[in-house]
């Protein structure tokens, strides 16, 4: 149902603009930015379907790639600039960053920037939920160099002996092996290090947005009706302008007409999650003159949330000692 | 009114009554007590209230971090302190960064129970003070009770405050007997004169309280009179009341069971004679090896009542 209803709307495009536009204009306002951070490009497949299956009292919680997922829900682009440039109006008055930006009105509670670092605590979140609402559960991203740390197989194997309402997504953007998941690891699929633990779930090509939107939506519904923890592989292209440290915009602003012929490069051409989405749109009859014209009013939000956010003042040096403790 | 108990059995009965006044208390892992102090009875009268994890530390701590932002307060007996090592990511750097890292907006209150220090001849891998690395967090609370009023209080204080609390214990402290107050003295950041004296000021936490008071003992039958201050928690620390305590005495001794390297005793001694130079101050901490299994090595180690006691007697006499 839920596929359909996609088909039908700019939904999942709306909120795939809001997420590449605001890494966009992150990366032309680098100068802004002490420290390092990450991007969400190319990832944003996973952040896109959330909103559609997320409920207001769910929690989520994710990692030091959280632009796209905190943008697609709605998060205040000029907040989460202001934190990202350590601007006392961000969300947590810029003690948090790129790296730690969250926002509890989006559920978001707390961002570990230490890879598994939320997935122990997304389980203690899970199982608060069961105790005060009735079928919300709590979605839990992670990289998948995540399964490469202790934690994650531990929380699994919890999750799955809890029974607790968690939706696990892997974004996953790591080339897979002819014989394995990928260079480090030794299983043949992520999927199956989770059915070890007897967390069932699916992979899914998430260069492709409406792919990931239904099997996520399915996912979630089983986690919903109480059969336990869901486990979704969502395997992604890899950006070329990922770095360690400081990303660089190796593929410059997306263009959306690139959606109508052959794009120029190898990642425009298949892996782009924005582009396939527009031309998913195109091939069910959508015109690209609307893209656009979204586009346009998307990317004028976000250029004035950034020009804003430049101009908030940083927090006074006193407020550095602040939130430490309680009183 | 007070009434005389046993340690053991003024924390089962604190931990008893916070989840009696508290849906949101639950226990995740049962062995607050077991298997080394008397059986307590918490298991069997709150087993609705208490999650069995496996052997998963970092996944049991980060859960309950996560429960703990969700609007429950949960008690985490991990059991032997170096246990928690599996859980430090989860412990050094979740917990005590829920609060700051969203500007306020979220708290993680949740209680890290551990047994530390040494309880004679387990070994080096399980006899570690892992209070003295992270009192370097800031962000955690660490409550290090010493008498049955201080885990009656402090248990309170640490369910009922809004910040992660490592929770020092010591194995040592079950038998060891005292008054506690009808109303739980859950004051935190504030020092107890247990026994005053004029010639020394031992200054002490935990289980080290007992011995620095067992010491006081055997001083004065050779004529010195000495005073016990106990810190009772370590975070925040009750700098007030040791500086004002140390005024009040010719000399001062500060005890640890953690080595001396980053113990608490040692940065306490450095905040007291920045703040009053002309202190006469000596420190008593473990030796830095691991604790021996033979307890003949041990005691060369880890502070004794005697060692204490030689110490503080040639502070008094000013040798």
């Amino acid at each position: 149902m839920a596929t359909v209803t996609a088909v039908r709307t700019t939904e999942l495009l709306e909120r795939l603009l809001r997420a590449r536009r605001f890494d966009e204009f992150l990366l032309a306002n680098a100068d802004a930015v002490r420290g390092h951070f990450h991007v969400s490009i190319g990832l944003e497949a996973t952040a896109a379907a959330l909103p559609r299956v997320r409920r207001a009292s769910d929690l989520v919680t994710t990692t030091y790639r959280n632009h796209a997922h905190l943008a697609a829900l709605g998060s205040d682009l000029t907040v989460m600039y202001a934190e990202i440039f350590g601007r006392d109006l961000g969300h947590q008055r810029g003690r948090a960053g790129s790296t730690h930006l969250s926002d509890p009105g989006v559920g978001m509670l707390h961002t570990s920037a230490m890879v598994s670092g939320g997935v122990p605590i997304a389980l203690g979140q899970a199982h608060a939920l069961t105790r005060s609402r009735e079928g919300a559960v709590c979605f839990c991203f992670f990289g998948d160099g995540a399964f490469g740390e202790g934690a994650v197989h531990e929380s699994l194997n919890l999750a799955s002996l809890w029974r607790l309402p968690i939706v696990f997504v892997c974004e996953n953007n790591a080339a897979a092996e002819a014989d394995r998941a990928n260079d480090y690891q030794s299983a043949a699929s992520l999927l199956a290090l989770a059915e070890a633990h007897a967390v069932h779930g699916t992979a899914v090509d998430a260069r492709h947005p409406a792919a990931v939107l239904e099997a996520l939506e399915a996912l979630t519904g089983d986690v919903r009706d109480g059969s336990g923890p869901r486990f979704l592989d969502a395997q992604a292209g890899r950006w070329p302008g990922n770095a360690t440290f400081f990303p660089h915009d190796a593929t410059g602003p997306t263009d959306l007409r690139d959606a109508q012929g052959d794009a120029d490069d190898a990642w425009r051409s298949t892996d782009d999650p924005l582009l396939n989405e527009c031309r998913r749109l195109i091939s069910t009859g959508f015109a690209l003159d609307r893209m656009l014209d979204i586009d346009r009013r998307i990317t004028a939000e976000v250029d004035d949330a950034v020009r804003r956010a430049r101009l908030a003042p940083v927090a006074p040096p006193d407020t550095a000692f602040r939130d430490v403790v309680g009183s | 009114m007070t009434s005389t108990v046993a340690y053991w059995q003024a924390r089962a009965a604190a931990l008893g009554r916070e989840l009696d006044a508290d849906g949101r208390v639950m226990l995740v892992g049962g062995y607050v007590s077991a298997p080394f102090n008397p059986p307590d009875g918490l298991l069997q009268r709150y087993a609705d209230r208490i999650l069995w994890p496996p052997i998963s530390e970092a996944t049991q701590c980060g859960f309950a971090i996560g429960a703990a932002m969700a609007g429950l307060r949960p008690f985490v007996p991990i059991g032997t302190s170096s246990f928690m090592f599996y859980a430090w990511p989860q412990i050094a750097n979740e917990a005590p960064n829920v609060r700051y890292l969203s500007g306020g907006l979220v708290t993680a209150p949740v209680v890290f129970h551990v047994m530390a220090g040494s309880r004679r001849s387990s070994g080096a891998q399980h006899e570690h003070t892992p209070q003295a690395m992270l009192q370097n967090v800031p962000g955690l609370r660490i409550f290090a009770p010493a008498t049955p009023a201080d885990v009656d209080g402090l248990v309170s204080a640490a369910l009922r405050g809004d910040d992660p609390v490592l929770l020092v214990d010591h194995v040592l402290l079950a038998d060891a007997t005292g008054d506690v107050p009808d109303e739980p003295d859950a004051r935190i950041g504030r020092a107890d004169l247990l026994r005053r004296g004029s010639d020394v000021l031992i200054v002490a936490y935990s289980l080290m309280v007992q011995r620095a008071l067992a010491a006081a003992a055997s001083l004065e039958a050779s004529g010195i009179g000495a005073s016990v201050l106990n810190l009772r928690t370590l975070a925040p620390l009750p700098i007030a009341d040791v500086l004002g305590a140390v005024r009040n005495h010719p000399a001062t001794l500060f005890v640890d069971e953690a080595r001396g390297p980053g113990s608490t005793a040692s940065y306490l001694m450095a905040r007291v004679l920045e703040e009053a130079p002309s202190t006469v101050a000596r420190l008593v901490c473990s030796h830095e090896a691991p604790s021996p299994f033979a307890e003949a090595l041990l005691d060369e180690i880890v502070p004794t009542t005697e060692r204490i006691a030689s110490v503080a007697a040639s502070l008094a006499r000013g040798k």
